[in-house]
């Protein structure tokens, strides 16, 4: 693969996630399960939902004017909009044509959806790259945005999934740096399609006949997310591992020369798993989810803005992003602050 | 020692269950705790390194490793029939 040649970092980083908190308390008695079941099985005890007013455009809205604040940026600074999301507001047009309005954007900038799944906000940041790579842009807005709760199965047999999403959403502006800046910035980027369907959502989509979307497809519960979840866990542990030492491998780096690991917050066993396998300490690793739930392509942004704010993660510490979702799609970004 | 034997032994060592010294070979490895879920990742990256073979992705299968006897016969296979 051939390396760029324009120096690129991170400028700003924000994230918003809906103020109602949703814990397992609440959910237990719906799912038919226990609230310590639960937590016992993903380390979530609470995540946030929106209320029913907010859209997913709204989330992304919240998350990005706050990225483009610590940039220091106007929204006009912007040469490009690209946002990761699984549960879009419409079918068409993406979030990210009301995400440009929202912001109040008036050059005619590119914008778009990317649909990677929980993969996606990686991949949003490998097109930033690569866009401003070129030389013709400065400053891409990449977005990772989800609205979740509207589309669970709220009942036992949508236990083991439901139990996991929340709503929320996290931005970074990716931009341009001069020629001598010599901090790393490399993206790798997976994906294996033969496993489309150990997690995914059947409906609605434009393979079914007719309708899109049925009656008999809600009843059968084909609109809800649907996982293969232990060998998921096995290909998200090993995926994950992979890109880790793939990224650090390409940026001439060992895994203990970097900072901080900021996961896809899938679960917590996972994520303990990984740790594990990684061979990295926990207290290296960024961990959110007890709090947000699963936030899907979201959550990444989310945990990384949440430890810059806290302090955690302070100019230049070296930073590794991992992901992994559906699709199978999976990638992972280091960076230096 | 045979491939049972060292799978077994890594197994005892490595278990979710500290302190184990035998776990029932008839019964699902993940439902009686001696790995939980993601165990399972380190014992394929254990199984690759000790025998020299390569877990494809569409082998990744939580049913066979998580079955004591179908692990070893998974194994077993992918050594070939001289070892």
């Amino acid at each position: 693969m051939t390396e760029v040649s324009v120096p690129v970092a991170v400028s700003g980083v924000g994230h918003y996630v809906p103020e109602r908190v949703v814990t397992n308390d609440h959910l237990a008695p719906l799912l038919g399960t226990t609230p310590d079941w639960i937590a016992d099985r993903s380390g979530i005890r609470e995540r946030r939902f929106a209320a029913p007013d907010q859209t997913n455009a709204d989330l992304a809205l919240r998350a990005a004017r706050l990225a483009l604040d610590r940039a220091g940026l106007a929204p006009d600074a912007l040469d490009m909009i690209v946002v990761a999301t699984l549960s879009p507001d419409h079918f068409f047009p993406g979030v990210s044509a009301t995400l440009q309005a929202g912001l109040g954007v008036t050059r005619p900038i590119p914008s778009f959806d990317l649909h990677a799944q929980c993969g996606g906000f990686i991949y949003g940041l490998g097109v930033a790259q690569g866009l401003l790579a070129s030389g013709r842009y400065a400053h891409v807005l990449v977005v990772g945005s989800e609205r979740q709760s509207v589309g669970l199965d709220f009942s036992p047999r949508g236990r083991d999934m439901s139990m996991l999403f929340g709503d929320g959403a996290g931005a970074l502006v990716l931009s341009r740096q001069p020629h001598d800046d010599q901090r790393p910035f490399v993206v790798e980027l997976f994906a294996d399609g033969r496993f489309a369907r150990e997690l995914w959502m059947e409906a609605p989509g434009a393979a079914l006949p007719a309708h899109r979307l049925t009656p008999e497809d809600i009843q059968a519960g084909r609109c809800f997310p649907a996982m293969n979840g232990k060998n998921l866990i096995l290909h998200a542990g090993r995926k994950m591992s992979q890109a880790a030492h793939a990224v650090v491998d390409r940026a001439g780096l060992t895994l203990g020369e970097v900072d901080w690991i900021v996961p896809h917050q899938a679960n917590l066993n996972l994520l303990t798993g990984l740790e594990r396998a990684l061979g990295v300490p926990a207290e290296r690793v960024v961990k959110n989810i007890g709090r947000v739930g699963n936030t899907s392509a979201a959550s990444i942004p989310i945990a990384l803005s949440e430890a810059m704010a806290s302090g955690q993660i302070c100019k230049g510490h070296r930073v590794l992003l991992l992901g992994f979702g559906s699709g199978f799609t999976w990638g992972g970004c280091l960076f230096q602050y | 020692m045979d491939t049972r034997d060292v799978i077994r032994r890594y197994l005892i060592e490595h278990s979710a269950k500290p302190g184990i010294s035998t776990f029932d070979e008839e019964r699902s490895l993940l439902d009686q705790g001696v790995l939980d879920s993601f165990d399972l990742v380190n014992l394929v990256t254990f199984l690759e390194t000790e025998f020299g073979i390569t877990v494809a992705d569409d082998e990744i299968d939580a049913a066979v490793l998580s079955a004591f006897d179908r692990l070893c016969a998974f194994v077993e296979g992918k050594r070939g029939p001289t070892r």
